[in-house]
């Protein structure tokens, strides 16, 4: 959870906002978010030595894979992926998509890993031209993850479970304490209600119910 | 020299080690915090409230931010009294204070919560939350009515011998009278307020933020609100308050120690910060230093008259 400097943020905006660490290494975590609201405009214009609020890591997150992996990434959600993608062995196939070009971050970061690397955008400013599920062909015994619109991480379940493939997510939601108290970031379940705060953010997406609807 | 504060104080015969207890709904049953929070150093938990049989809450979306706060209809997600007693309650650290919150949709079984926990050791104190909509009263909540109130103390009080509070709503026209019906029915003391009713609308879904519609609005925003009825309701009664609504800091604390209020609850800014209850206590020591305060008691209702103008 990233928020104002205390002081600051017990007013206006109040909630700090979940965020997946971008990347991590000696001394620094970076974050790469998506400007949705008043309060990430606030954070963009964060002039340098600001001091901010971070309360982490909270919640599960992706398991390096064990095999053969892809990655799916959609608009911010490919914030989520890089550290998998980096630390995956052997090294997974990675599918990156966004609305046009500018939507991709991260897109040299990801060049320099050496990954199986191939983009979709829907106006086709890079690579193909579509959705970056498009791209996906889950391979029989491999791991799918997933990371971006809902709709995104639909297709790739479906995708997945009809290829005999296993398919993980990382959801997001509003939630006000990232801790399990707020009870606000739910998702409904077969199984009832989930927290994404601390039963996640990363989903066996079987779990989730989505069959009916993909 | 610095002065030694005495943060110590006692709440319905409950004593605490310092006034700030974290409020109902926002600490979860106490063990989610652990990780980040030394428990043993509040003055006290209110847990999450809890039903006869578990209840799952609304379907989301369940909250919104709104300016300086934020709005819920979390519907009192709770995972049953029983369970409470046999799975929560053991997990927590024995120094501990820690109150119990009730809360039902009928007369009878408010008060059979209140007995299935009226022999459990561990628990301080009872607060009742009177801001269930009552289903034989057409969803009224319980604390609107002064009549349908004083039903309701009147059975939770003949349900249980432990101290027993009661959590105004703030969605009445008259604190003070509510405040009154809650003495008058046997109540030992009071927390104020609950969440204020609201509304946020998505304009450009044309949807309201909540799928409930409605909800409840805490946070920063709803302190004036707060403090206000803390005044009015420590006019109004002799049994002690316990200050409840945007509490941040040390200073937004001792405003509710100064309307009167003899012990406050830190609640949606836990959210925000899991030790926000310890800073504010920290706060209070703080603030009585500045200001030669020995004794956090001295404080309550300590509010200075302004000279005539």
């Amino acid at each position: 959870m990233l928020g104002l400097d205390p002081e600051l943020r017990r007013r206006d905006p109040l909630l700090p906002r979940p965020m997946a660490v971008y990347r991590g290494d000696a001394g620094a975590l970076e974050f790469r978010f998506k400007v949705v609201g008043r309060g990430t405009r606030m954070m963009a214009e964060f002039a340098a030595g600001t001091t901010v609020a971070v309360l982490g890591p909270l919640g599960n997150g992706f398991a390096l894979p064990d095999g053969p992996a892809t990655l799916v990434g959609g608009g911010s959600g490919i914030a989520s992926l890089f550290e998998l993608a980096r630390d995956s062995r052997p090294r997974p196939r990675v599918l990156l998509g966004g609305r046009t070009r500018a939507e991709i971050l991260g897109l040299e970061d990801f060049e320099k890993l050496g990954v199986d690397l191939a983009v979709a955008t829907d106006d086709g400013s890079l690579g193909q031209r579509g959705l970056v599920t498009d791209l996906l062909a889950p391979r029989a015994g491999e791991t799918v993850y997933a990371c971006g619109p809902l709709a995104m991480m639909q297709r790739a379940q479906a995708l997945a479970a009809a290829a005999g493939a296993r398919c993980h997510v990382s959801l997001e939601n509003n939630m006000a304490c990232g801790f399990g108290v707020c009870l606000g970031c739910v998702v409904k379940t077969p199984a009832g209600f989930r927290l994404v705060c601390t039963h996640g953010p990363v989903f066996d997406a079987a779990t989730l119910g989505w069959e009916a609807r993909a | 020299m610095t002065l030694h504060v005495d943060l110590a104080t006692e709440l319905c015969g409950v004593a605490l080690r310092n006034p700030v207890l974290l409020a109902s709904g926002t600490c979860g049953y106490g063990s989610e915090l652990a990780p980040f929070v030394d428990l043993e150093q509040l003055g006290g938990i209110v847990a999450k409230s809890l039903t006869l049989e578990p209840r799952a809450g609304n379907v989301p979306p369940r909250i919104t931010e709104t300016a300086a706060g934020m709005l819920n209809a979390i519907s009192l997600e709770n995972v049953g009294v029983e369970a409470f007693i046999r799975e929560k309650l053991p997990a927590l650290p024995a120094a501990l204070t820690v109150f119990a919150s009730v809360f039902e949709t009928e007369l009878d079984r408010y008060a059979e919560v209140c007995k299935r926990l009226d022999g459990v050791e561990r628990v301080a104190a009872l607060e009742l939350n009177a801001s269930c909509p009552h289903v034989k009263a057409g969803g009224i909540e319980f604390g609107q009515d002064p009549r349908v109130l004083a039903e309701l103390v009147r059975a939770c009080r003949r349900a249980t011998t432990r101290p027993l509070l009661v959590k105004l709503s703030p969605n009445v026209t008259s604190i003070a009278e509510m405040a009154r019906v809650c003495e008058g029915e046997g109540a030992d003391g009071l927390s104020l307020i609950n969440a204020v009713q609201g509304l946020m609308v998505d304009v450009h879904r044309r949807r309201t933020a909540l799928r409930n519609g409605l909800g409840g609005l805490s946070g920063p925003a709803i302190l004036p609100i707060a403090l206000r009825m803390v005044f009015q309701a420590a006019r109004a009664v002799r049994i002690p308050i316990c200050g409840i609504g945007g509490i941040a800091t040390g200073e937004d604390a001792v405003a509710f120690l100064l309307c009167g209020a003899t012990a406050v609850q830190v609640g949606t800014l836990t959210y925000t910060n899991p030790r926000a209850g310890l800073e504010v206590a920290s706060g209070i020591e703080a603030y009585c230093r500045e200001h030669g305060v020995a004794r956090v008691r001295d404080l309550v209702g300590a509010l200075e008259p302004w000279p005539p103008g």
